[in-house]
Parts: C-alpha cells; structure tokens; sequence
C-alpha cells in the first residue's frame, strides 16, 4: 500500500518537528496508540489498537527514524505485528516552510506499506480509505495540538474527539475554494 | 408383473438429490464422534520469512487445550507430503513448516482443544518471531538472477523443464507465409467448492486402526499415501469420503491437514477434527491454472496451420502437491486441439514462486490447451481476414481419419469436428447473426461471436499415461444379493458427478430389475475394493466399464444357472421384468428369484457351482478418450461501462453414447459456468510482495447466477470404440469449450476498434480501459 499526502500546520517547522518527535504528545495524537515511549533517540516503541473493516485487533511495533535532518526530514522504519497480522514499511517526513507565512509549515509524507494476515485479507478493499481517514484523524489531532500550545492552552485529545474534528475538516474540504 | 422400465439413456433423476437438497447428507462436519477434539491451524501471514522461534507456552496453558504443535515436534516423525509426478526438483513438503515459512497460510503450528473456540483463542497466543525475507510471486521473475530462491537446497526456483522437441516447427516457420506470435495468460483460479475440506480422524487404540473421514476424491489412494506418511500397515487404515461437496480436482490431493489430524488422533488416543474455513480454502487449498504461453504459429495465406511452437511459464507454487508438475503436461500435449497441424514442440519451465501449490483444477490442463488452440485460429483468421469458421474447417482432422494419431504423439479414439461446428452454426444461424452483428455496430453497438471448437483427454487412462502409484484402472463389484436386489462397489469416489444414478441405470437394465433395486457404494475403504477415484472425466468411461465387466460375469452365472433349469444354452437367455427369458420368446421365463435362489443354495443347488452372485472386475482401458464439441457464444459490450452481457450461448457437445442425459446436461451447466468465470471474473491475486489479495469470497468473484446466460444445449453422438458402453466422459467439457468461446466473442466484439488481444478475467473495468485507449488511438 503507498500513502503519499501533504498537510498544512499552523506552526513554525521547529515546534512540529519538536511535535513529531515527542513520544508523550504523539501517543495522544495517533488513533487508537495505546502507548508510546522512546527507545533510543531514533527509535520508538509502541502499541496501538486499530479495526480496519471487521478486523480489530491490537499490533505491538517499532519504528526506527533514519536520515534525521532537524526540522526538515526524516526517513522511518516501521515495523508492527498482532495476531490479526503485521504491517512493515518505509517512510519518508518532510517539512517544508510555506511560502510568505513561517509560522506555517507543510507537512510532506510518504511511505510505502505492506501488510499481511486478516489484516491484509480482509481488511484490504477498504484499507486505504481507512488508512486516509486515520491519518486525517491524526493531523486533525495535531493542529488541535499546536493551536492550543500556540495559546498556552493543552488540546483535548482522544479518539472521539479527533474523529470529530476529521469530519469538520472533511467538511470545510468540500467548501474551500481551489488555491 | 409391472414391466420394468429401461432406464439407459432415460432423463432419470438422480437419486442423490433429495437428501442432498434436503439436508439430510452427511458431510465430514456432520459425523459425530464422541470425545472428538477439535483442531486449528495457525498459518502463516508472511509469503517467505525465516522462523526464528516460536512460543506456544502461553497457548498450551490456555483453557480446552490438550495439545499444541509445530514443525519441531513433528521432525523425523512423519513423513513428508507427496508428489507423484516426476520432476528435477521435489522439495521436502513438511506438514507443518521447518524453519521457513514459503506462502501466505502456510501452516506453522496446530492447537488442539475441546472445541474449535478454545483452539483458536489459543491459536491467537502463539508467538511466532518471523524474519521476513523477499518474496517473489511472478513466475518470470521467479527466475531471474537474483531472485529471492524458496528452497535454498536447489540453488534456484527451477522446478522442472520438460522438452517437447522437432525440428519441423522450425522449417514450417521458415517456409511460412506469415508467422504470428502472441503471449496469452490461463491465470491462477481456485476450485472453491461448495464445502472446503475437512478431516475426521479416530484412533482406535485397542485394535491399532485409523478411520479418517476426509473430503477427499481419492480415498483408496490417500490410504496408501496416508498409511505411508505416518508408517502405518495399509490394512489398518481406513478412509471414508463421505458426502464430498464439490472436489473439481481440488481435493485430487493429499493435504497436511490430512496427516496432521491422524497424527494428533493417534497421539491422544482420541477422535480430532478440522474443518477447513473460506479463508483457509482460498489460502491453502490448491489452485488450478497459472500459465503462461508464449506462442509461433506459422501459417499459409488461406489459413492452414503449419505448425505451433510454444514456451509455457508454469507457475506451481511453494511446495508439490500431489500431481503439481503433471498438470502442465497436458496442455502442451492437447495444444494442436482438434487439427490436422503437421508439427508442434514445446518447452515447459516449471517455477516455485512464493504462493499456494497449483494442481488439476476441472479440465487440468485442457482448458489451457484448449484456450490456445481456440485463440490461435481466432487470431490466424483475424490477421489473414479469414472468417474463424472457415479457418477452423480448413484444419480440422477429417471424420475419416480416426483414430488419428497427433503430432504430439496421441491418438485420438473417434471424431467427427465438423458436425458438431456444423450443428452449433445452425443453432445459433450463423450468417443471419453475423448480418445482425455488422448492423448492430453501425448502431454503435459492440457484438461478438465466439466460436470454440475443442477437443479434451478423458478417460484417464492407460496407466503408463500417468504417474507412478495413480494407476489409471478402476475396480467395480457387482453383488447380487438373496433377495435379486443388486450392490454395486465401485472403486470410483463420485463427489456430485451423480454415478449413484448411471450406475443403478446400467445394472438395472442388465438384470432386468427396477433402478431402486441397485444400491451403489463408493468411498470407504474398508467396504470397497482397492479402487483409484474420480477425476479426469473418468467415472464412466473406466469405472462404469469395470462395472459392466463385473456384471457381465454375473450374468453368466445366472445364464449358466438359468440354462439347467429352462434347458436352453446360456447364450439364448435374456433378462427382462425380473425374469430370465429366452430371447426369441420373452414368454418363456422363469423368475430371476428362482434363479437367485439356486445360486445361493438356498434350494436346488447346482451341482460343481460355487455359490453366491458376486464378481470383483478391473478395468483398464488400452486408451484415452476424447470427447469433443463447438461451443458458441453471443455477447454484446457496454462500451461505457466495459459490462459483457450475453445474448446466446449454445454448447453442442460431442461425449460419445449417453446413459444419461440429465447429469450430462448438469455437467455441461455447471463446466460451462466455472469456464465463462475464467473467462470474465475469477482470478486469484497475490500482490508483487506475495500477500494474497483474493483472500475471502468478498474479492474472489466466484461466479452468481445473474452473472451467467441461459444455455442452449445439443449433443451429437460419436461413440467411443474404448470401453464397452462406447462413452466418452463429459465432467469437464464445459469448462474447456466456454473458455475461449466467451474470450473470443469478447475479442470479435471489440475487433472493429483495433484490440487483437485481452488477457483474462475480461472484467468490465480492464475492457472499459482498452476501450477508452483504442477510442483515443
């Protein structure tokens, strides 16, 4: 499965690379993380518990960041299992400046997964619009995240709370005009 | 006395139906043992990764487990699965996996626990560390340098290589006006039958005998294999198949499963049962069909065919299954179909790749042949601007010329090509469908017609046609019981081919008694004699020809038993209305009881007569059958939406003599529907990293009604001179005419923007694209 997409945050490079580099806040920010904590500083560990179609199931993994530029680029390895299959695959981060405005940065990333098992199985007619809903959920969750750090105020965060917030900016999708 | 009835070549219904339609059979699932355990397979997600351990502490301390095991457990204690073909390079096929699993749903370990919940609970804490490693799932890449090679020991993924040599294909196309070439695809498909396998196995201790129950088309041979992998006498083993829901050359096998529950059985002393899931089927039960073919066919301006040169890509999985690497044989042999091509060679290259096992899937091989014989003329009339019957007509093996000996070394026992093309041209009205078809596309719609002529191998066979420990004979008891009513024990294991009605019609008519007075049993070892099973198209013609062996020598005891008591010479008797008559006057009889009576002593015995009816027969046959038949179909393509929709399909399908003309309808029905699924829709995917991607029924497109035509069926009749009913088999002839029928319609559809070939599934959205392409063009 190859996911490539692009995000606008409302911060400066360096406070979400800061985000992105910070177990404690991620694991409030992915869907469905159960825990996350840094291995080594280039590596984390964590579980996390996702359904995809009709296969729930909780996958415990490592990722592994290589090729760290700060506040520009990094490459990741992940590398996941459960007993309703694995998930392994590359990565590639990069945060770019956007034009006129340094207090927003657009967040680049791609990557290319495989996945087998039920997971794989079942899951996989539905699981890249799965897969695109909970990465919308998780930068739904992150620009709440940064707004409120921006106003010295702590976000909520939780799965309800960013689905909603997924669904508001799929909404707004639909409205904005094409740049 | 009611006259009874004749019932061969009657439309008899058959007489498995009502329970079968009722509920009331019994499959492996529904046998009932007490204290039986249930089993689960734990499979592998990855399609090539190193095992670098695996923990079951946590599994085997789960509630209702009694035992759980992997492939350490097992090493040197069982044997491995086996291949029969030859071929250069058989790996070890372990029945669970040794250090590396090589396909996605390999099994890796095995719970057993008090019901199936509690094994797969447990099954789920099995921690297996995988080291993934590259997977490759293309054949052609499978053998190129560098790739990643599934068994280290040969060095590559070179399965086999077989030569079909001759220099004539080589000076035909030199001299040729015009040489065409193509590459054209059989992809990948799964037999799905209706009920996935299944195995029940007791052991019982006290007596050291094994009784398993499997869905299997084999049981005779997968006793020996059985009793052979877990070192048992054969004579303490015994196999029942008992109600098998749809094989299609699927369950043509001897599975691990198989093993591993007779195993478990007797390590626990207890019963052990495991039934297969759709997910497990689709993963690991074998497939049929992945080949590719590359082809030269050299050819004369009018159209004859000089010869075919072939290179075939034969993608055969992970492991050997039974007759993996024999599959493709047969489509290199058949490939000249029914035509008089003076040469032909080929080379096969036989790959592992990192994907279930292939095996004989319906037509195993033929429909391949077949697929390349009928798309060859297709393609040989369309770049000459030749009309595809005349083509055909052109090359055709004349009706005198039977037995015809082929250039690939076969002879083909009886034929007539012409009439049976002849009769479906007249069905369908070719000239005035073709009119119909020019008109419709100046309305812009898109019609095609597809013609098929095929020619199959059935009948299998002379043994030294097939591998070593699958003989080609076939066994049949006739006993006729004290009460004249009859037993049939075929060696056969029918499994929906309905031989529980041909054969009661044949006894029935031979005795002169009614159809409910013959009992036929199949599928248990310790009841039948050794027997080989059901496949190839070879029920009746080798099963039902051993069973007329065995009732003929009945019929000469009661002729010879007969003659003392009416005082007329055996060879003047007849039977008819459960008497045995003089054949000159039907009024001169005695009751066939009184006969039967003699026989078994029960009064007046016949002095020097051994009494009891019953004779045992073998019967192999000094050839192999070819059924054949013209198979053309109609359709019309949605140019916006890619959708083929079917306006005829007729099948005029040659099978020799025909004992009965409603399984015969049923076995054209059902062919015809899995041969227009390869054309249209079904194709099992493996993604580039080996993940199987048709995993559930969901995203495998096993064919439903609204997606099939009405068919219109019609027979000629060109007996066999092969077996004494003069039949030919009839199991798979559907699926190897409809085939290329339904490709080449498809194809005479979309000739007029440009398109010579589509590889198959021809699914709405690959026509939508080559349409919109061809449109831009």
């Amino acid at each position: 499965m190859k996911i490539t997409g692009e995000q606008i945050m409302p911060a400066t490079r360096q406070r979400v690379w800061d985000l992105f580099n910070d177990p404690d806040r991620l694991a409030r920010l992915i869907p469905g993380c159960e825990k996350l904590g840094k291995l080594a500083p280039d590596e984390f560990a964590g579980t996390i518990n996702v359904g995809i179609a009709a296969v729930k199931g909780s996958y415990a993994g490592k990722l592994k960041l290589d090729e760290i530029r700060p506040p520009e680029h990094y490459k990741m390895f992940v590398d996941g299992k459960g007993k309703q299959g694995f998930m392994r695959g590359t990565g590639i981060l990069d945060l770019l400046p956007r034009d006129g405005d340094p207090n927003q940065t657009v967040v680049k990333y791609s990557g290319d997964v495989q996945l087998g098992g039920p997971l794989m199985q079942v899951g996989q007619r539905v699981i890249d619009s799965a897969a695109k809903m909970l990465m919308g959920q998780f930068f739904a969750a992150a620009e709440a995240e940064l707004k409120a750090e921006a106003a010295g105020t702590v976000a909520r965060q939780g799965f309800f709370i960013n689905f909603w917030r997924y669904l508001l900016n799929v909404i707004r999708s639909f409205f904005r005009r094409p740049d | 006395m009611a006259v009874v009835p004749k019932f061969v070549g009657e439309r008899i219904k058959r007489r498995e139906d009502p329970r079968l339609i009722s509920g009331t059979a019994t499959y492996v699932d529904d046998v009932r043992l007490p204290d039986t355990l249930a089993a689960v397979v734990l499979r592998s997600p990855y399609p090539h990764a190193r095992i670098n351990s695996i923990d079951v502490a946590a599994a085997r301390s789960a509630p209702g487990v009694v035992a759980v095991l992997t492939g350490g457990d097992l090493k040197d204690k069982v044997g491995g699965i086996p291949c029969v073909a030859p071929a250069e390079h058989i790996p070890f096929h372990p029945l669970l996996a040794q250090g590396k699993v090589r396909f996605v749903g390999e099994s890796v370990a095995i719970v057993v626990a008090s019901d199936a919940y509690k094994a797969q609970d447990a099954a789920d804490l099995i921690d297996v560390d995988y080291n993934p490693l590259d997977a490759v799932s293309d054949p052609e890449k499978a053998l190129e340098d560098g790739a990643p090679v599934l068994h280290e020991e040969f060095g590559n993924n070179l399965v086999t290589r077989a030569l079909v040599p001759n220099p004539a294909v080589d000076e035909a196309i030199a001299k040729a006006d015009k040489v065409i070439k193509f590459r054209i695809v059989n992809q990948r498909l799964a037999p799905v039958p209706m009920e996935p396998r299944g195995v029940l196995a007791n052991w019982h201790q006290a007596s050291g005998h094994l009784t398993i129950w499997t869905s299997t088309q084999i049981p005779h041979l997968l006793r020996s294999g059985l009793a052979a992998v877990l070192g048992l006498p054969e004579n303490r083993v015994r196999v029942i198949a008992p109600e098998v829901g749809g094989g299609f050359g699927a369950k043509l096998n001897f599975y691990r499963e198989e093993a591993l529950v007779a195993y478990l059985s007797r390590m626990l002393g207890r019963p052990v049962k495991w039934i297969e899931r759709r997910r497990e089927n689709l993963a690991a039960t074998t497939h049929g069909r992945d080949q590719i073919t590359y082809l030269e066919v050299p050819v004369k301006k009018d159209g004859t065919v000089l010869g075919i040169k072939a290179k075939f890509i034969c993608d055969m999985g992970a492991y050997l299954q039974l007759l993996t690497p024999a599959i493709p044989g047969f489509s290199g042999l058949m490939m000249t179909g029914c035509y008089k091509i003076p040469a032909m060679s080929f080379e096969q290259v036989m790959v592992f790749t990192n994907k279930m096992a292939t095996d004989a899937y319906r037509g195993a091989g033929r429909p391949e042949a077949a697929y390349i014989a009928e798309r060859t003329m297709d393609m040989v009339a369309g770049e000459l601007g030749l009309d595809p019957v005349e083509v055909r007509r052109r090359n055709f093996i004349p009706k005198e010329a039977f037995p015809y000996a082929t250039c690939a070394g076969l002879v083909y026992d009886s034929g007539d090509y012409n009439a049976a093309l002849n009769k479906a041209l007249e069905i369908v009205d070719y000239p005035k469908m073709r009119a119909e078809q020019a008109d419709a596309l100046k309305h812009g719609r898109y019609v095609g017609i597809g013609i098929a002529s095929y020619v199959e191998i059935c009948g299998l066979g002379p043994s030294v046609m097939l591998p070593p420990k699958v003989p080609g004979w076939e066994s049949a008891t006739v006993r006729m019981e004290p009460d004249s009513r009859v037993t049939v024990l075929t060696g056969i294991s029918p499994h929906g081919q309905g031989q529980e009605t041909t054969f009661a019609q044949m006894a029935a008519d031979a005795f002169g008694i009614d159809i409910d007075d013959v009992a036929v049993v199949h599928g248990d070892t310790a009841i039948v004699q050794y027997g080989v099973g059901t496949f190839g198209s070879r029920g009746l013609s080798v099963g039902g020809a051993a069973l007329m062996m065995s009732v003929g020598k009945v019929q000469d005891k009661l002729k010879k038993i007969a003659s003392t008591m009416m005082e007329a010479p055996p060879d003047q008797l007849t039977f008819a209305n459960r008497t045995v008559a003089l054949k000159s006057d039907a009024a001169k009889s005695i009751p066939l009881q009184a006969v039967v009576d003699a026989a078994y002593g029960w009064k007046m015995p016949i002095p020097g007569m051994e009494p009891g009816l019953d004779a045992t027969s073998v019967f192999e046959p000094a050839g192999c059958t070819f059924p054949f038949g013209t198979h053309i179909s109609v359709v019309e393509i949605d140019p916006d939406t890619g959708v083929v929709k079917f306006l005829r399909y007729i099948a005029v399908d040659d099978c020799g003599n025909i004992i009965s003309p409603l399984l015969v309808a049923g076995q054209v029905h059902g062919g015809i529907a899995q041969g227009i699924a390869q054309a249209l829709y079904e194709e099992v995917v493996y993604d580039e990293n080996g993940q199987l991607v048709t995993a559930t029924l969901m995203d495998y497109a096993a064919p439903r009604a609204q997606m099939l035509p009405r068919y219109e069926l019609a027979h000629t009749v060109t007996p066999s001179p092969l077996n004494p009913m003069g039949v030919k088999g009839v199991g798979e002839a559907g699926t190897i005419g409809s085939t290329p029928c339904v490709v080449n319609a498809v194809m005479d559809a979309l000739k007029p923007l440009g398109i010579r070939h589509i590889d198959m599934p021809l699914r709405p959205e690959k026509l939508w694209r080559a349409i919109k392409d061809a449109k831009k063009a």
